[in-house]
């Protein structure tokens, strides 16, 4: 874990932090849990779908789910207050702190860890990596608040309609920043000056319906010479971009120097090119409309493209369950993503829902084929392992922050428009020749690798509760539930198997554990009894790559 | 094209003078000599170690800025068509090539380096280049009969048509893998890759068998925490675990990736120790030089690593300049050309400055027209090839018309490429090694297109 100079986090974040959460419904150990009809399989099931579906198992959400069920289980994820992650640095400024982008990642590592609305915000943290904004531009970098406040936007429209998401974001001038949109004029004829494309390019090719026509399984559809057909062409980028002009920052006083604002941004209808646009799948917009319309009215047109259902449907299985999913599965959840059941298109509820309880999603492992799962993001482990065993910090700062620099990365910091990987990214080796896309393996390079295992040297031999050398800023586990497992061997490896693996451990991984840890003395390392077995196990299995993968 | 250079002094000096800006830097024939080609050969194309260092320009460069025309019309022209984007006239940067073309250019303010590099014979131009599938005229273009590269103007598109063998290749790999792999010949188990990148995965590297293994600017990262006996043998347990056999194709790249980092670190990590530290200072916070500094020293590690042969990727970001281009523009640039300049003179420093060819490439070149606040994705753009084997002090290919609705405007001031990423690729490859049926079979389209050597690089000894 890379955890810079300590001077700026530590200063009084958790208290108000500490505050939101318990307004917010943490601490939702005394709970109650129903009981419940449609209860996982079994043990492996019940965690594949918590890892799928959380930033990882823990207890509560363990023992939630054996007795409820996934209905419950999934209405309770529904219902549970939304935690953002603006409020927490607002409380910050308030007090007269400074606040900076690690801030903004404190919070988020606080709430993956420990919020209860966990697949909400794993949601957010899904469609953070498809409507990607990223700290890494440097005005934004400058506007952490506003960074955290465009997340809240994914956080709160994590279960509603993509159509209204889509405008939000849209509007939302820290994607205007991002993708330029902001300040974005009409075309002026004397000075050769024509609108920015860059929103009108990227929501067409990266949040909406991607460059080529697909099937509604999310094949590419082919033309009679069996070629893809393109959705647009440089004209329609160019019409789509005239759409987006006219927007600035909300309550400007100056169109050239307008004052930032975390409001929807506004539109100056003298800077709006009210000429007739000849939009993508034959719409034509006749000129003279406000732009507010217009800009719906080419939302529409993009939500409505039968592309949009598989395109989105695809990523977020790839990003929930698994990097090559059949097409029959993208189909499944493309169908709800056009109708919910009582004619919604666009509700991403029923889509999450659907993509999670499809039978390919929820199909026991001899029935998967061997492609099946993805490889799990750098840092869904760390925050897998800190859920299981209950890693938390003692002062509450989590500071791992900009982790990106080692684990290819870190909250909202994204290298491109393009998130930190590509949905159809081919690792060379047995992965390309499978036929199989891995999208996590473009940030899974001899670097990072290694530095992912190093991560866990820390992760696991610095942090747990008893080590010596802790600092109020370790994130320190419980391991009483293994320690007491210690003496026994394979009890412990089923254990961990389990947690970290949400499976047994293959024979040879298991060989391999067993032999090495029956070779250390229960008081080995003068730690107390069992400490040095039961972290040698955590580390081996945490960086393992049956622990990295997710089947 | 070639012009009696006092001829083309004498004019280039009264244009100085008259306008009264041009500080051509330094004069006389003495310089001319000095920079002359006659000195490099020394060493020249054939046996020895050889490097080919690819400088990925993320984003799209607007080279069109990099490198501006400086006099009379032709900088009005450009300054018409980039309006906003136009950089004052006045603190423009001339070069002097050896031969004179369309018009004279000079470099951007922030790259004084790359000047001094191009006026000293290090560094050449290659104009206009871009993904092609055949020659395209402009009139081709707006009727729509021309042959294009599919998904023109998309980053992610663009960036894998500049990395792979033609425009249309339908498999992973890019052709500085198949490059690698068609001259090492079959893989070597347990050696350390040849391609070697400062920037993670990327499409240019992959071959058939090839994959690029990536270092850290900051040097190998290992693996910590060993200590003892104990954590000897739980470093054995953590390398049987990653060599375990999976039936899940998944968990199996997992294991070979860590178990190749693990191997290829150590010898990696040994043969950097053996390098002594380099004289040449690198300026800091500047992502590329931090690169460039590591693949100065992995190159003097050539000889210890076994490597005759090293293919190097690195990448400098945030090219994509469609806000805040005048304020940011100047940053990359300085950045550029200060990274390639400790570059070239810590080659020079290790004697391999002769054996090692870097170049530039990037998504695309980007529209000359502004949309006020910067430029947006365009197609052909300008080139660097750097490296003391280079026919440097000039400009290959005909600089292009800068006028909007001009000869090679496919719109918009996106400029229909001249040079085809093959023919760019493939001078490259030729000097690195490639045979004329190699380069044949490498890049399938080459024979579309009207030369593949564009001259920038000597032709080895056969």
């Amino acid at each position: 874990m890379k955890t810079l100079a300590a001077e700026m986090g530590s200063v009084g974040l958790w208290p108000a932090l500490a505050l939101c959460l318990a307004g917010c419904g943490a601490g939702s150990g005394a709970e109650p849990i129903p009981v419940g009809q449609d209860l996982p399989a079994d043990a492996a099931d019940l965690m594949r779908f918590l890892t799928q579906a959380s930033f990882g198992p823990d207890d509560f959400e363990v023992a939630y789910l054996g007795q409820a069920g996934f209905s419950l289980w999934l209405e309770r994820q529904r219902t549970l207050p939304a935690s953002l992650h603006a409020p927490p640095l607002q409380a910050l400024a308030a007090l007269g702190l400074p606040v900076y982008q690690q801030h903004r990642e404190q919070v988020w590592w606080k709430l993956a860890v420990e919020a209860p609305d966990q697949l909400r915000q794993r949601m957010a943290f899904a469609l953070s990596q498809i409507l990607v904004v990223s700290a890494q531009n440097s005005s934004l970098f400058d506007d952490p608040l506003g960074c955290a406040r465009y997340y809240d936007l994914l956080v709160e429209g994590a279960f509603g309609n993509y159509r209204e998401l889509l405008e939000r974001i849209a509007l939302a001038p820290q994607m205007g920043s991002y993708l330029s949109m902001l300040k974005n004029q009409k075309q002026a004829p004397d000075s050769g000056l024509r609108p920015d494309e860059n929103f009108a390019r990227e929501l067409m090719q990266l949040f909406t319906i991607g460059l080529h026509e697909l099937e509604p399984d999310g094949q590419l559809r082919l033309d009679p010479q069996g070629q893809p057909i393109p959705t647009y062409g440089q004209d329609q980028v160019e019409a789509l971009a005239r759409v987006f002009t006219g927007w600035t920052y909300a309550g400007a006083s100056s169109w050239e120097w307008p004052a930032l604002s975390h409001e929807p941004m506004e539109n100056w209808p003298q800077y709006h090119d009210a000429g007739p646009k000849q939009l993508l799948g034959g719409l034509e917009l006749p000129g003279g409309q406000p732009a507010a319309l217009e800009l719906e009215l080419a939302l529409d047109a993009l939500f409505e493209h039968p592309n949009m259902g598989p395109f989105l449907a695809r990523r977020l299985i790839q990003r929930f369950v698994t990097s090559n999913p059949s097409p029959a599965y993208v189909a499944r959840v493309a169908a709800v993503f056009a109708d919910d059941g009582s004619g919604e298109r666009g509700d991403l509820w029923a889509t999450l829902v659907a993509l999670l309880l499809d039978p390919e999603a929820r199909a026991p492992r001899g029935e998967q084929t061997p492609g099946f799962g993805k490889l799990k993001e750098p840092l869904l482990r760390i925050t897998g392992l800190w859920r299981a065993f209950e890693g938390r910090p003692q002062n509450g700062v989590y500071k791992t922050w900009y982790v990106d620099d080692e684990l290819g990365q870190a909250p909202l910091r994204s290298p491109s428009v393009f998130n930190f990987f590509a949905p159809d990214y081919q690792h060379p080796g047995v992965l390309s020749e499978a036929g199989l896309v891995a999208p996590e393996f473009q940030i899974t390079d001899a670097t990072r690798i290694t530095a992912t295992t190093n991560a866990f040297d820390v992760a696991v031999f610095q942090g747990y509760q008893g080590f010596a050398w802790a600092t109020p800023a370790s994130v320190l586990m419980d391991l009483g539930t293994e320690l007491a497992l210690a003496g026994d061997i394979e009890a412990l490896l089923d254990h961990l198997g389990l947690w970290l693996t949400a499976g047994p451990l293959s024979p040879g991984l298991r060989a391999i554990l067993s032999a090495h840890l029956a070779a250390i003395p229960l008081d080995a390392g003068g730690l107390p009894a069992g400490t040095q077995r039961v972290l040698e196990a955590l580390y081996l299995i945490a960086t393992s790559p049956e622990a990295a993968v997710q089947l | 094209m070639q012009v009696n250079r006092f001829d083309r002094r004498t004019l280039l000096g009264a244009a100085a003078l008259l306008t009264g800006f041009g500080l051509l830097r330094q004069s006389g024939l003495e310089r001319l000599v000095r920079a002359g080609r006659a000195a490099w050969p020394a060493s020249a194309p054939g046996a020895g170690q050889r490097a080919l260092v690819c400088v990925f320009l993320k984003g799209g460069n607007d080279a069109f800025n990099l490198v501006a025309p400086y006099l009379g019309s032709a900088y009005q022209t450009y300054a018409q068509s980039r309006q906003g984007l136009a950089l004052p006239q006045e603190q423009l940067l001339p070069i002097e090539p050896l031969s004179a073309h369309a018009y004279d250019l000079a470099f951007h303010p922030s790259c004084p380096e790359l000047a001094q590099l191009f006026d000293s014979g290090r560094l050449a131009l290659v104009s206009n280049v871009g993904p092609l599938v055949e020659p395209v005229s402009k009139s081709a273009y707006l009727t729509g009969s021309a042959k294009l590269p599919g998904q023109l103007f998309s980053h992610a598109d663009q960036q894998r048509q500049w990395q792979q063998p033609s425009a249309a290749w339908g498999a992973p790999s890019g052709w500085g893998g198949l490059l690698t792999e068609s001259l090492l010949g079959g893989p070597a188990p347990g050696q350390l890759s040849a391609c070697l990148s400062l920037a993670g995965q990327n499409v240019w590297q992959r071959g058939e068998w090839i994959a690029p293994y990536a270092v850290s600017p900051a040097g190998v990262v290992s693996l910590s925490g060993f200590y003892g006996s104990l954590g000897q043998s739980r470093k054995a347990a953590l390398e049987a675990i990653a060599g375990l056999a999976s039936p899940r194709p998944l968990a199996q790249a997992y294991g070979d990736q860590q178990r190749q980092a693990i191997e290829q670190g150590a010898l990696l990590e040994a043969a950097l120790a053996a390098v002594p530290a380099l004289a040449t200072p690198f300026p800091s916070d500047n992502p590329l030089a931090a690169q460039l500094a590591q693949v100065a020293r992995l190159i003097a590690a050539g000889g210890q690593l076994g490597q005759q042969r090293q293919v190097f990727y690195c990448e400098l970001d945030g090219f994509d300049t469609h806000a805040d281009q005048a304020a940011v523009q100047p940053q990359l640039f300085a950045r550029l050309s200060q990274a390639l300049f400790a570059f070239q003179t810590a080659l020079e420093e290790l004697g391999l400055a002769a054996q090692v060819t870097t170049f530039t490439a990037s998504d695309f070149g980007r529209t000359l027209s502004s949309n006020g606040k910067g430029s947006d994705h365009g197609w052909g753009g300008h080139q660097l090839v750097l490296g003391s084997s280079v026919l440097g002090r000039e400009i290959y290919g005909e600089l292009p018309d800068l006028a909007l609705g001009g000869a090679h405007d496919a719109g918009g001031g996106r400029l229909i490429p001249g040079i085809a990423v093959e023919q760019y690729a493939a001078s490259l490859a030729r000097w690195f090694g490639l045979s004329e049926a190699g380069l044949s079979q490498l890049f399938p389209n080459l024979s579309s297109f009207a030369s593949n050597d564009l001259g920038f690089l000597p032709v080895p000894a056969a």
